[in-house]
């Protein structure tokens, strides 16, 4: 069959969309309404606090402000010369692609051996804030669960001493020779965490957030 | 059926050459982003939400910097560096970033090469454009919206943390690999509703198309061939879905205006005339050779290629 010819005229057809419509203006303006309202409702469901329970590299804004200055493009990941940095997956929901570090396989081993933290270096937003000395740096806080830790149990142990790079400032010993941390020099890197030889591990860096509560709580 | 002849002034090379060149370019920038990961090669590094290029120049999305701006009412100097040699890029270019550059758009196109193919060869169908309506253009934009209301209630940057772009780039690059369910989710619901993601989902497109839309690089019109064959070839090849020889081949029109247009030239890869091209400048006008709307010319309403070139055969002889 041969082709349709002349009689065939083409329909005169809708005409296209010269430019951004008011279509497409209406709905993004609706899209910012309903994205307020969303947000509204997720709020108003309490997930707000999510951030606060993950290691962050050092200069990492507290809580939620790192979670809204961090734009999840893993530059820190690739700077840290230690490995010690990963992003999290998609099942971490709106962390996804946030930094974080388990402090007990690989800690944050403040850069030593380079001539600044590296992460914040290469972070290109303010998420993690300029910090010149390593001994600034706070991550979190070492907590030493007094019942496992072989020091408090009558053994000689100073694994964590040993590990911590600030010893006699951030560790220190009672006059029993058991650990203690000064929270007033712990950076949180967690090399004290790494160098536990327990296996569930006595000495943890618990996010100073969960720390300030919890110790507030306690006062009270 | 007898094989046709081809086409004695087809001046089409073998090759299509705006596929060619897109798909190069968005596998060098994934191949410098994935090469990243290892110590030896640090001079490409991050993600597309933010790359760094040398050390030196920073790329952000302007997405993010946007978000980041809404969220946590900050832009530091590096944001603003970065995001603003994509927004010039984008001004003057358009969203080439859709077409040359996004990883996610090179394996969405990939996708759908084998499902045209597939079609094609196993189903015998041809490619039509079918389904590729069922979600509204302006849900991209409304989408877009979402997220900045969302940003400026909650302070987080959901895109940036969700967006499928950014999933396919760090599983890639950093490992996590749980974002490829999210990419194949898409490219299985593609096969069913064609590109729909660039067209009718991307917020990240939305705001290259806001930005792109007086771009000076563009799809050009050449008024000497346009409107000849009408052989609907562009239209039905169009990833973004625009109708664009009745709405823009036809005289009148000195380029594709549509504010979906990602720069990838598809359509000038499959027109049999000559009629479109990627350029800077409109194509030259010569008033003589000016086509008369009032001529009848053959009208082709058919999806192969050889019926293409029979009916053009016909009507130059």
């Amino acid at each position: 069959m041969n082709a349709p010819m002349c009689d065939d005229v083409i329909q005169a057809v809708p005409s296209q969309e010269q430019g951004l419509t008011r279509r497409q203006a209406i709905a993004a303006g609706g899209g910012i309404i309903a994205g307020c309202v969303m947000g509204l409702g997720y709020k108003a469901g309490g997930r707000s606090g999510d951030g606060q329970l993950a290691l962050r590299p050092p200069g990492a804004l507290v809580g939620d402000g790192f979670l809204s200055a961090c734009i999840r493009c893993g530059q820190c990941v690739q700077a840290c010369p230690y490995d010690t940095l990963r992003l999290f997956d998609l099942t971490a929901g709106i962390q996804a692609g946030t930094p974080t570090f388990t402090a007990a396989t690989n800690p944050c081993w403040l850069c030593q051996g380079y001539d600044s933290l590296k992460c914040i270096d290469a972070c290109p937003t303010n998420a993690l804030s300029a910090i010149d000395n390593p001994v600034d740096v706070r991550i979190g806080l070492a907590v030493i669960n007094e019942s496992s830790c072989l020091a408090y149990n009558r053994t000689m142990c100073r694994a964590c001493w040993h590990a911590c790079p600030y010893p006699n400032q951030a560790i220190v010993y009672d006059d029993m020779l058991r650990p203690v941390v000064n929270a007033e020099a712990c950076t949180g890197c967690g090399l004290c965490e790494h160098g536990c030889p327990m296996e569930t591990k006595a000495i943890t860096i618990k996010p100073l957030t969960i720390v300030k509560t919890s110790s507030a709580r306690r006062s009270t | 059926m007898t094989r046709r002849a081809p086409l004695t002034n087809h001046r089409q090379p073998w090759y299509r050459k705006w596929v060619l060149w897109r798909r190069l370019t968005a596998t060098i920038f994934l191949t410098l982003l994935i090469l990243a990961q290892f110590a030896w090669f640090p001079w490409f590094t991050g993600t597309t939400s933010g790359t760094n290029i040398l050390g030196v120049v920073p790329i952000i999305d302007p997405l993010a910097a946007i978000e980041l701006l809404v969220a946590s009412h900050s832009m530091p100097t590096t944001i603003i560096l970065g995001a603003g040699i994509l927004i010039l890029a984008a001004l003057l270019l358009g969203p080439i970033f859709c077409g040359f550059i996004c990883p996610l758009g090179l394996v969405l196109d990939l996708n759908q090469t084998v499902r045209r193919v597939f079609r094609k060869r196993v189903l015998r169908k041809t490619n039509r454009i079918a389904a590729t309506n069922a979600v509204p253009e302006w849900s991209r934009y409304a989408l877009l919206g979402i997220l900045i209301g969302f940003a400026l209630v909650t302070s987080i940057p959901l895109f940036q943390a969700l967006s499928p772009i950014n999933l396919f780039v760090r599983a890639l690059v950093m490992g996590s690999l749980s974002g490829l369910v999210v990419v194949g989710g898409i490219m299985v619901l593609e096969w069913f509703v064609p590109r729909v993601w660039c067209r009718a989902l991307c917020p990240l497109g939305a705001c290259y198309s806001i930005m792109g839309q007086k771009a000076i690089w563009r799809v050009r019109i050449n008024p000497e061939t346009a409107g000849q064959i009408r052989c609907e070839q562009c239209q039905i090849r169009c990833p973004m879905g625009i109708q664009i020889m009745s709405g823009y081949t036809l005289p009148g029109h000195e380029s594709i205006t549509h504010p979906s247009c990602i720069r990838c030239g598809d359509c000038i890869d499959v027109c049999p005339n000559s009629v479109l091209g990627l350029r800077l400048r409109p194509f030259p006008t010569d008033k003589k050779t000016q086509i008369d709307p009032d001529v009848h010319l053959p009208v082709i309403q058919s999806a192969s290629k050889e019926d293409v070139h029979c009916s053009l055969n016909k009507h130059l002889a």
